[in-house]
């Protein structure tokens, strides 16, 4: 049954939820993190120190590198340009197919030019594509957002579509412009709203494939590996970790980059449920 | 000698988390013997598909049956076991639901669909359930190359027929159809209708019709039910109860169906769309009913015998 | 004869399906094809067609819902497609519709108040509330519904027959002067089909308004009265009186559509259905001729090799046949 306010639904089926409870306070824990985390770190990340190569102890939480830089303040530091970036690109990303989606689903004329378009993008296999651009350009952190933002916008704005294309074929939406309102109005008023709660799902779930993204591409050393982020810390941890036999330098970022996709993965997939069935509309005729 | 199927005060609810809805309301029914059909008329909210699917002992979800007993050949329906469920259902008495044609997996062809249902029920080996299979497509209707095709390549037409062959595979006693040709056009819909009564005739079974057309009834089934509000309100042969309706909701159904021997319709109280249904003690069609007395609004009339052989639930009576 | 409203002249729709990664490949689906129809003041047309008979898609491109692929639409006289931006609001006000489903007609979020006033609003650019609000109550106590049951209701609330008649006010709203009613009493309860039926006719005679019906079902058109056009795979194949036609078809799908109507007669409808083949499933097969001659019990080598055109016979009526039916 439709609601009118279809924050208040959201909010109630993700508090509600196991799987969104789980992810909600991964995600918070690391928001916490990278907010609070840069005032109380006990060491500078990029510090060097005699204790090289140490396991995890009272001094360092999560041992040091092969320099003697504490894992735990690297983390910490390396969690914006991780988790942030993978926000900033989602949200293009989300933005952009949204705006292809609606278009292209809402007008006729554009609707081959948006396939073509989207078809194309998406034969490219992601992750060779944003290596050859980076490595094409001198890349720092937003450049790898805008990257990440021209391989994610596709799949975003596909299934855009198809909701626009069931929102359109729906009586009402006619009936709307026999009333008199304008194309622009319907898409404001009554296709964005609809498509609000599948075009938030998809940005969670963007998120965690950012983040994911991103990571790959610092630890293949795209970008500046001598900038603190989890990827390049495993860029460098991969190169010497294994020599020396620093388990802890490899586990802590490979498993925060997990846990954190993890996290926004298991909102994600609540808010899909929530927007799915929201957007049939259901024929009530009882027998 | 017990009944084929003897449905007794039966009340089934549905609950949501404001409310709950009555959908049927302490309703009898009999289906003497074989080769008894009958035909289910009422409006939505009457409660007809809530009682097929009682029968059938599929009331689940936020539904439960808070009354009433439901008796297969004096075997109680509702208080089945698993085991005996299954070869009850589709076995005994089957169904065809309403737009059924729409749940057919996309994956299997026809004929697959058919052998299934074979096999699930029956321990037969996989040849002779094609056989069975294709004889049974070839009674209603369908050509040996369409029985290779995937519900996608189906007209509605033909998707009908496959789920009423489902619905036969097994030789049940009784069939439950559900609105089976709603979704068709006229030509489609005759058809159907034809091969549902020649299948029925053929193996001898007992038939319920379950429509909210009543101008599909006559032709195929005898006897006629007409519900409202969750209430059996008139029963009787089909013949006797168009001749002569007695409850005045049936009256009221009669006049009203569009046919096309009609010469023209008037109606005084078009104007005025009757609000939703507002629970009263009495009579639950007296806020409609042009003869209503002040009796009809306190106390609830029965269903009781009249003229012999007809059941009406009405203060007129 | 007077000037029609609204004129539909030789309108064709063809959808056209792209495939393949670069949108190569085409399927084409005929909706309409060569079709013409006039609407004049007060008129009652009535169309009549089987689902895939083109019904709907015509009564869409004379409400300016879709495009024709060729062919057009005009109002007053003027090309729909050349009317500027004043003009087209006009159009607008002055063509509404009704459609099939009421559940979905409306919008959900809109509570039907708003949902009704919104013509008068964006059409008739009223701003003043208080008009509005007097004209809103006024439509919506005139299709028969009380003011303060529907007051503030959302349209999850409320029943099929009370959508329905909304969705009638909303269309009155604009005052237009061609009401298309597509398939408006199929979804409903068959004892509330008579009601709005009427409530229609009450409401064309009042407003002087001409009304388009778009119908499968040949006893509602029997009531609606009229002109009929019986369409059949995107084509009108008859068209003339209503009550005429349906005593003596001419074309042999209408003769089958008359047959196969409901009847109340004990022994069921007249005819027999069994020697009917049905529909050809894959949709556009027909090659040349009449796209009916596979089915039709009179065909003769002609009807598998020219198309038959609409033409007068008996007066005021257009068969679209080779072989016509003359009588009984």
């Amino acid at each position: 049954m439709p609601t009118r306010n279809a924050l208040t639904d959201i909010f109630n089926t993700l508090f509600s939820r196991r799987m969104s409870q789980i992810g909600g306070v991964i995600v918070l824990i690391f928001i916490a993190l990278m907010l609070i985390g840069p005032y109380i770190i006990p060491y500078s990340p990029y510090a060097t120190s005699s204790s090289v190569n140490s396991p995890p102890s009272s001094k360092h939480i999560f041992g040091t590198n092969y320099l003697g830089q504490d894992i735990f303040s690297q983390l910490v530091v390396g969690a914006y340009p991780s988790m942030g970036v993978g926000v900033e690109a989602a949200s293009g990303a989300v933005l952009l197919g949204l705006l292809i989606g609606i278009l292209g689903g809402y007008y006729r004329r554009l609707e081959a030019l948006m396939a073509v378009l989207t078809n194309a993008m998406l034969t490219f296999p992601p992750l060779p594509l944003m290596v050859l651009l980076g490595s094409l350009f001198p890349v720092n952190n937003t450049l790898i957002a805008l990257i990440m933002m021209v391989v994610l916008w596709p799949v975003v704005a596909r299934s855009i579509y198809s909701q626009v294309l069931v929102i359109k074929g729906l009586p009402y939406v006619d009936v709307m412009k026999l009333s008199g309102l304008k194309n622009r109005s319907i898409i404001m008023r009554i296709i964005v709203p609809e498509v609000a709660p599948i075009a938030i799902a998809y940005f969670v779930l963007t998120v965690a494939t950012g983040i994911v993204l991103v990571s790959a591409l610092q630890f293949l050393g795209v970008g500046n590996p001598d900038l603190i982020s989890w990827g390049s810390m495993l860029y460098w941890a991969q190169q010497f970790a294994f020599y020396y036999g620093d388990w802890w330098w490899i586990l802590a970022p490979g498993l925060s980059i997990s846990l954190v996709a993890t996290g926004f993965a298991l909102i994600g997939f609540s808010l899909e449920e929530v927007a799915n069935p929201r957007l049939r509309v259901v024929n009530v005729q009882t027998a | 000698m017990s009944k084929l199927l003897e449905i007794t005060n039966l009340s089934v609810k549905y609950f949501t988390a404001k409310k709950s809805i009555t959908a049927l309301n302490s309703v009898s029914l009999t289906i003497p013997s074989n080769k008894y059909t009958l035909g289910l008329v009422g409006e939505s909210g009457s409660g007809k598909t809530t009682l097929a699917l009682s029968i059938m002992n599929l009331i689940e979800g936020s539904g439960r049956v808070i009354a009433g007993r439901v008796e297969y050949n004096g075997e109680d329906v509702l208080s089945m076991p698993p085991k005996r469920l299954l070869s009850y259902r589709w076995r005994e008495v089957s169904m065809v639901f309403q737009s059924a044609m729409n749940s057919l997996s996309p994956v299997k062809t026809a004929l697959s669909h058919i052998e299934e249902v074979i096999r699930v029920h029956e321990h037969v080996p996989r040849p002779i359930a094609r056989e069975r299979g294709l004889a049974l497509l070839e009674e209603v209707g369908l050509d040996r190359e369409q029985t290779n095709l995937y519900p996608h390549e189906l007209s509605g037409g033909m998707k009908q027929r496959v789920v009423i062959a489902m619905a036969l595979a097994l030789c049940p006693k009784i069939l439950i159809a559900d609105e089976p040709t709603s979704a068709l056009d006229v030509v489609t819909q005759k058809k159907i209708l034809l091969i549902l009564k020649e299948n029925v005739l053929k193996m001898g079974l007992s038939l319920i019709f379950i429509t909210h057309e009543i101008t599909l009834l006559p032709g195929i089934v005898e006897n006629i039910v007409v519900m409202y509000s969750g209430e059996i309100v008139e029963m009787g042969s089909l013949r006797d109860v168009f001749s002569s309706p007695l409850h005045p909701y049936t009256q009221n159904l009669i006049k009203s169906a569009l046919t096309i021997d009609k010469n023209s319709i008037i109606d005084p109280n078009y104007r005025n769309e009757q609000p939703n249904n507002v629970a009263n003690v009495g009579c639950k069609y007296a806020r409609f009913c042009r003869f209503a007395l002040s009796r009809c609004w306190q106390e609830k009339p029965c269903l009781r015998v009249v003229n012999g052989g007809r059941l009406v639930a009405c203060h007129l009576y | 004869m007077s000037l029609p409203i609204l004129l539909g002249e030789r309108l064709s729709v063809e959808f056209i399906n792209y495939k393949g990664l670069f949108q190569r490949k085409k399927t084409t689906i005929t909706a309409l094809k060569n079709v013409s129809l006039r609407i004049g003041r007060s008129d009652t047309v009535v169309v009549v067609g089987e689902s895939g008979s083109g019904k709907t898609t015509l009564a869409k491109c004379l409400a300016g819902l879709m495009d024709p692929t060729q062919g057009y639409v005009s109002y007053m006289g003027k090309d729909i497609r050349r009317l500027s931006g004043k003009e087209f609001f006009e159009y607008r006000a002055g063509v509404q519709m009704v459609f099939q489903d009421p559940f979905s007609s409306l919008n959900p979020r809109w509570d039907v108040f708003t949902s009704v006033a919104a013509p008068i609003k964006y059409l008739r650019k009223e701003i003043n509330q208080d008009i509005i609000r007097k004209k809103v109550s006024e439509l919506i106590t005139e299709v028969g519904l009380d003011l303060n049951e529907i007051q503030g209701k959302l349209p999850h609330q409320l029943s099929g027959g009370q959508l329905q008649r909304i969705s009638i006010a909303r269309a009155l709203a604009s005052d237009p002067k061609v009401l298309i009613a597509d398939e408006p009493v199929t979804m409903l309860d068959a004892s509330k089909r008579i009601s709005v039926l009427n409530l229609l006719l009450d409401l064309q005679r009042e407003h002087s308004m001409s009304l388009l019906f778009v119908t499968h079902d040949l006893a509602a058109a029997k009531v609606m009265g009229g002109k009929i056009v019986v369409m059949y795979h995107g084509r009108i194949i008859e068209s003339g009186d209503t009550l005429q036609i349906i005593a003596k078809p001419m074309h042999p799908y209408t003769r089958l559509l008359v047959d196969l109507a409901p009847r109340l007669e004990a022994g069921g409808s007249a005819r027999n259905g069994h020697d009917i083949p049905e529909r050809p499933y894959k949709g556009d097969a027909v090659k040349s001729g009449c796209s009916f001659a596979n089915r039709c019990k009179f065909a003769t080598d002609i009807c598998y090799k020219i198309e038959p055109s609409l033409e007068v016979n008996l007066g005021s009526r257009l068969v679209a046949c080779h072989n016509p039916l003359t009588t009984s």
